[in-house]
């Protein structure tokens, strides 16, 4: 527990020494591969699976798996495995001859049937075709890994643990319960953990309050731990966890489930936002405060929110020169700028430029254009909470806007059968927020696994949550409260996606990475085939259908599908994510229990 | 004439655009969900023409040919690929029985080709033969996508006239006098002089409200796929031994299923991890390099079982006039869909029944005149 406060150095792990494409490098023990080669400046891990685009990492998240490097025989995830001594990384940066003349011809080339409407040409092209995606191969691999099933039972399961899912478990704790708290990091405390400033709505500083937490977490016996642990959704007979670390399967048993898994910083949608060098908020913070990798010298932040001022600010205490760009007028963003220097408001286009990662951006806003020298970009221009898990089981989703697409939850936290919620994936913007949710679903579970006396508990909490929100003026959170018993959806107002930085469709800037789907392809399918719902827009388009199971494109692409169709979010929707909501490796379900 | 096409399915979407094309007149297609949500986008996406039975056999057989002569109408490229079917087979009953068939597929012109163990090694080595006594292999069957081949019916159709009624569910077929007379749906009532059920694992809702009981039942899928790797697998592998299916998409993915106990009814479509378990002992013993292949995700539809496991459709006369059906595909619908569309929408207008047509009639039953189709997959 106390390795939280170790010192930077301590959470880095030892020196190691590996080789990537032949030529040793200095990485340490606990640092992902991607980390250790970008503080070496090695920003490109491999190029895109259709359109051969050159590509880095965007955020630091497992279950981002956008970019696979080799490591030995195997294929893994850099953000993900750490550096080891002695392992050799390849990476494949050579484009296939054909894609290269034809790369222009090859948008869609899948689906539309521009080139090859000729039965024969097609026979003949198929063949081709088939070899022609940038996957990797497992004909080499050796096959004589082993990975471990287990069961565990614990009365509550709490999936991740930042403020709320802490606060969760150990108020499940004190009332006599079993918690298990499975997060995906390698250390617990969810953004907080990385994010330096104070925590806004308390008076307490962010480092008391987590330390605080923690310890009391440590005393009681109550509470178990999985870290590095990816929760992996709920099949209909079981839910599953599973750890990449230790190759092993949870099988998890619980009478109640409390998920609270924060919320996930959309990719900005801008020209050429698929360059190595563009980041995620929380992952930005996550390289300068966790690891201590500077991440460049000129650093473009895209944002007007408070979020985009805390990432800005941190940044720019390292020394880095930062720009802060995002759709506000300048008038209209309540900080002190000299804090942390230019911004630049009424942005229309974004263009990144590079040649393997991002080397200058052309911001184009009401009163000119502005040229820059840049060597990252930062996307905090919205968060939506991370509802991948409750999306998997079916639980009903509304847009509610500038907070995004909300799991619709009643004031004790419930949302279906025995899953309650708290923090970040509830929509709530603030850390005192989620801590009274963490406290509320816990009673609330608390009441149906048969606890006595907690009634009135549950009631002095609700009131101090509606006092919160009152005070805070989250007035939307009473209309998701009403919408779980029954609520008509406004129809007929369209929203400008808060992530959207280009003036028309581009061809070059993406939605979806996994699957390269560009905001040009969505607005074909929009305009031309007259598709709106999400559900055919991924059927024309293989949208939300990647490795990343659409946890980075979903909400993007039906907020840029409400802004072309000029329809209300909630009816274009979204599309189911099946479990696992992270891939698993079959060796490792090998090893489980079959017929 | 008006028509309410019920079920927008790959049935239903044959069926509305075979009939639009024939100027069958006013034609309404209602879809509770979107169109494709049922079975058509859930499936495993293969084509054979290698049945038990003649009759399946050379309805697949006209089928695929409509398939593909439809594709090169249609802006969506359908990705068909021949990459055949592999059976392995684990005991000598089952390759008598192939070599036994495979004279009816010479006679039909698709011979298949019986493989002996060695031959399937060197053809497929990364293929585990322990207990594998020999193979079939059937080289004119492959997969198409089935996204796009819906998407190519569903535009065809809306460009001839189809309306395409989303979000709104059939409720009810009124009849009077012996005639359907009205659907009513979540969005009001309509006037109609015929009613085409095309409603997948749910249609019998709309049957037995009427009185109407055909031996059919909803039986759930469930598919696993994994994340996409390099093209290795060509044909479909049947492991005759294990009831498990294997292959992979051309977009990469490997994609299968086994046989899992599961009771049948309109059960909720999700996936059990016993279900996953199972299938992946099966397809990493047979190819052991899967085992580094990463699960993605999983998905569950219905098969709509018929007592023969083969399609139905038309009508019995003794129903209301006006009444079709085409379902109770069994498994291997969506490669008959495209024909059933053809010959119902000619039988429909003209009332001719297509001599392949025939078996499939909904009167087979009490007439006792089942077709012995056991080679279901999944
Ligand atoms: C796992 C699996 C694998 C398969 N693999 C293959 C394969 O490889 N090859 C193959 O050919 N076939 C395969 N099949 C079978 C194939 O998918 C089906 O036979 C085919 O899709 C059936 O199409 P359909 O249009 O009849 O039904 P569906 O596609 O299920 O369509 C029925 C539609 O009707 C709608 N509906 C139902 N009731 C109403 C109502 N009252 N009002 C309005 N709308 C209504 C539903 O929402 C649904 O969209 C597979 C099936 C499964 C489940």
């Amino acid at each position: 527990m106390d390795a939280f406060f170790h010192s930077l150095q301590g959470r880095r792990g030892d020196r190691v020494y590996f080789s990537f494409r032949d030529v040793t490098m200095e990485g340490y023990s606990l640092e992902p591969i991607s980390v250790a080669l970008y503080y070496k400046g090695l920003k490109a891990l491999g190029r895109s699976k259709k359109l051969y685009r050159i590509r880095g990492f965007y955020s630091l998240d497992p279950q981002d798996r956008i970019v696979l490097v080799k490591v030995g025989d195997e294929y893994v995830n850099p953000c993900e495995r750490l550096c080891q001594e002695g392992i050799k990384v390849h990476v494949d940066y050579s484009t296939p001859l054909l894609v290269r003349f034809l790369s222009s011809l090859l948008n869609g080339y899948f689906q539309h049937r521009k080139l090859l409407r000729k039965k024969i040409l097609w026979n003949l092209a198929v063949n081709k075709i088939k070899q022609l995606a940038n996957h990797p191969k497992l004909e080499c691999v050796k096959t004589t890994i082993y990975g471990k099933v287990r069961e565990i039972e614990s009365d509550i399961i709490v999936v991740g643990g930042g403020v709320a899912g802490l606060t969760a478990a150990y108020t499940a704790s004190k009332l006599g319960l079993k918690s298990l708290i499975i997060d995906k990091s390698r250390e617990l405390g969810g953004r907080m953990g990385y994010d330096q400033m104070n925590v806004p709505g308390t008076l307490i500083s962010r480092e008391n309050l987590l330390r605080d937490l923690l310890s009391r977490i440590s005393q009681t016996k109550n509470v178990s731990i999985l870290t590095s642990t990816v929760f992996t959704g709920f099949f209909e007979d079981h839910s599953t966890a599973y750890s990449e670390q230790d190759k092993t399967l949870y099988i998890l048993k619980a009478k109640a489930f409390i998920i609270a898994t924060g919320m996930i910083d959309l990719p900005c949608i801008f020209r050429n936002n698929d360059l190595p060098g563009v980041f995620s908020g929380s992952t930005a913070l996550e390289m300068i405060n966790w690891y201590g990798v500077k991440l460049g010298e000129r650093g473009l932040v895209i944002g007007s929110s408070q979020n985009s001022f805390r990432i800005a600010e941190q940044l720019k205490r390292l020394g880095i020169n930062i720009i802060l760009a995002g759709h506000l007028k300048r008038e209209d963003i309540g900080f002190d700028l000299s804090r942390i220097g230019e911004y630049i408001g009424n942005v229309r286009e974004i263009e990144a430029a590079g040649k393997t990662f991002v080397e200058k951006v052309k911001i184009i806003h009401d009163s000119g254009v502005d040229k820059l020298r840049v060597d990252f970009i930062v996307c905090s221009a919205f968060s939506n909470p991370d509802v991948g898990i409750l999306n998997q089981l079916n639980v009903k989703m509304r847009y509610i806007d500038g907070v995004g697409f909300i799991p619709v939850h009643d004031q004790y936290m419930h949302v279906k059968g025995n899953v309650f919620i708290a923090g970040g994936v509830t929509g709530s913007p603030y850390s005192i927020l989620h801590m009274v949710e963490g406290e509320i679903a816990a009673l609330s579970a608390a009441q149906m696994l048969g606890v006595k006396n907690v009634e009135p508990l549950i009631e002095e909490k609700l009131k101090e949550y509606q006092t919160y929100l009152d005070k805070m003026n989250v007035a939307w959170k009473n209309e998701i409260f009403e919408s779980s018993i029954d609520k008509s959806v406004k129809i007929d107002s369209s929203i400008y996606p808060p992530t959207l930085f280009i003036e028309k469709p581009r061809r070059d800037a993406f939605i979806c990475f996994c699957e390269d789907i560009t905001t040009e392809d969505i607005s074909k399918t929009v305009y031309e085939k007259g598709f709106t719902m999400l559900e055919l827009v991924k059927r024309s388009l293989g949208i939300c259908t990647g490795r990343c199971q659409g946890r980075l494109c979903m909400i993007n692409a039906a907020l840029y599908v409400s802004h072309l169709s000029g329809l209300d979010p909630n009816i274009i929707g979204l599309t189911r994510v099946r479990a696992p909501t992270t891939s698993i490796p079959l060796y490792v379900l090998a090893g489980g229990q079959g017929k | 004439m008006k028509i309410a096409v019920v079920g927008g399915g790959i049935s239903g979407l044959s069926v509305a655009y075979n009939l639009a094309v024939r100027n069958a007149g006013e034609i309404h297609l209602f879809e509770k969900n979107w169109i494709m949500y049922g079975s058509s986008t859930r499936s495993g996406a293969r084509f054979r023409v290698h049945f038990w039975t003649r009759e399946n056999s050379r309805f697949a057989i006209e089928s695929i040919k409509t398939l593909e002569k439809l594709s090169s109408k249609i802006e969506w490229n359908p990705i068909i690929y021949r990459g055949g079917y592999l059976w392995l087979l684990t005991d000598e009953q089952q390759i008598e029985r192939f070599k036994e068939t495979n004279k009816m597929w010479s006679d039909l012109g698709v011979p298949g080709v019986l493989f002996e163990q060695d031959r399937i090694k060197e053809r497929y080595p990364y293929l585990n033969l322990d207990d594998v006594l020999g193979g079939f292999y059937g080289p004119q069957d492959g997969s198409f996508h089935h996204d796009y081949v819906c998407l190519g019916y569903y535009s065809l159709a809306k460009d001839l006239g189809v309306v395409f009624h989303e979000l709104t569910t059939v409720n009810e077929i009124v009849v009077e006098n012996n005639r359907v007379k009205q659907v009513k749906t979540s969005n009001g009532l309509i006037d109609v002089d015929v009613v085409v059920l095309t409603s997948g694992a749910w249609t019998n809702n709309l049957l037995n409200a009427i009185g109407i009981v055909l031996p059919t039942e909803p039986l759930r899928k469930e598919v696993c796929l994994t994340e996409p790797y390099h093209h290795f697998i060509d044909p479909l592998i049947i492991d005759m031994g294990s009831g498990a299916y294997v292959g992979q998409t051309l977009k990469g993915e490997i994609l299968g299923s086994i046989d899992y106990p599961t009771p049948p009814g309109l059960i909720d479509l999700e996936t059990r991890l016993g279900f996953v378990i199972s299938w992946v002992k099966a397809v990493t013993r047979r190819i052991p390099i899967l085992r580094n292949a990463r699960l993605m995700r999983t998905w569950a539809g219905y098969y709509m079982m018929s007592a023969d496991s083969s399609h139905i459709m038309g009508r019995d006369p003794e129903w209301p006039e006006g009444l079709y059906v085409a379902y109770g595909y069994s498994g291997h619908g969506f490669m008959m869909a495209p024909l059933v569309g053809e010959l119902l929408a000619e039988h429909i207008l003209t009332g001719r029944i297509d001599e392949l047509m025939e078996p499939f009639l909904p009167t087979r039953f009490k007439e006792n005149k089942l077709i012995q189709e056991k080679l279901v997959i999944g």
